[in-house]
């Protein structure tokens, strides 16, 4: 966590103490792309990876699926809603 | 983007599944938190650059601060009224959605304290969530807002799905996705914990 939290914000300080950012902004973003895509890689390794996960998959998949789901689309309209609340300010 | 994702998680999951020997799936976790650092890095550098960055942190509304809190009330609402569907109490479908994406964590405690089988579930539905954040976050962001973006990852948007809300928003909701990712972190074990008591 604390890595994670540190490179975020080593990010951050090297981008304001303005080493040169503007020019190193494509170069830093091209990396993340490519760690984001190495990420969705390695998670999908994991998971494929992990027997408790595959086995319980044909089990209860589908549960897990439709709570997953009605989770996420609740709070998205929760947050919606809030928005609209706010008076579409956010 | 969506398509691209999906491809990179498959064949990602069929390696696993078919390809990768056990021993190298066992040293992927500090290889993708090295992936997660570098991304997350990137994601800093950017909010870096952006030299409007203060006026745009004081300009956001005082209702931001609420987003975390609805989030979390939706995350348990949803499931809570399909419950019925997946052949749960009410009770046992809010506290899969109470781990908010936060699988690792919410499916030892639900494990160790009420039941195994319901700990596997939330394992699987948190897992579920962390994916379709990751599918659903840049069509939610282009079609319904930003800050409806936000929701999708729950708590993991503090750190894994903050680079997708950071792609496809904003400067601004990436801050709002960060500050929300860490309250919803906080509040998984306190929510879990208060929602055991009535189940």
């Amino acid at each position: 966590m604390f890595f994670l939290l540190g490179s975020l914000l080593a990010g951050f300080s090297l981008a304001r103490l303005k080493v040169r950012p503007q020019s190193s902004k494509k170069v830093v973003a091209k990396l993340g792309d490519i760690a984001f895509f190495c990420l969705l890689f390695f998670i999908g390794c994991s998971l494929g990876g992990n027997s408790e996960v595959m086995l319980s998959l044909p089990v209860v998949g589908l549960k897990a699926l439709i709570l997953s789901f009605s989770s996420v689309v609740s709070s998205v309209l929760f947050v919606l809603l809030l928005v609209k609340l706010g008076g579409n300010k956010i | 983007m969506t398509i691209k994702i999906l491809v990179y998680l498959i064949s990602g999951i069929l390696c696993g599944m078919f390809l990768l020997p056990s021993k190298i799936i066992a040293i992927l976790d500090p290889i993708t938190t090295g992936a997660l650092g570098l991304l997350l890095f990137s994601v800093g550098f950017s909010l870096g650059t952006d030299q409007e960055l203060k006026e745009k942190i004081k300009s956001l509304p005082r209702i931001t601060l609420a987003v975390p809190f609805v989030i979390a009330l939706g995350s348990i609402v949803g499931p809570w009224l399909t419950a019925s569907l997946v052949k749960l109490t009410r009770g046992e479908a809010a506290l899969v959605g109470a781990g908010f994406g936060w699988y690792s964590l919410s499916s030892i405690i639900i494990s160790q304290t009420y039941d195994v089988g319901l700990g596997t579930l939330a394992l699987l539905s948190n897992i579920f969530r962390e994916l379709l954040a990751f599918l659903l976050t840049p069509l939610i962001a282009k079609k319904v807002g930003n800050l409806p973006a936000v929701a999708l990852g729950g708590a993991t948007t503090m750190d894994v799905t903050l680079p997708i809300v950071a792609k496809n928003t904003d400067p601004k909701t990436t801050l709002v996705a960060f500050y929300s990712g860490t309250v919803l972190t906080i509040l998984v074990p306190l929510v879990l914990s208060l929602l055991l008591r009535f189940v």
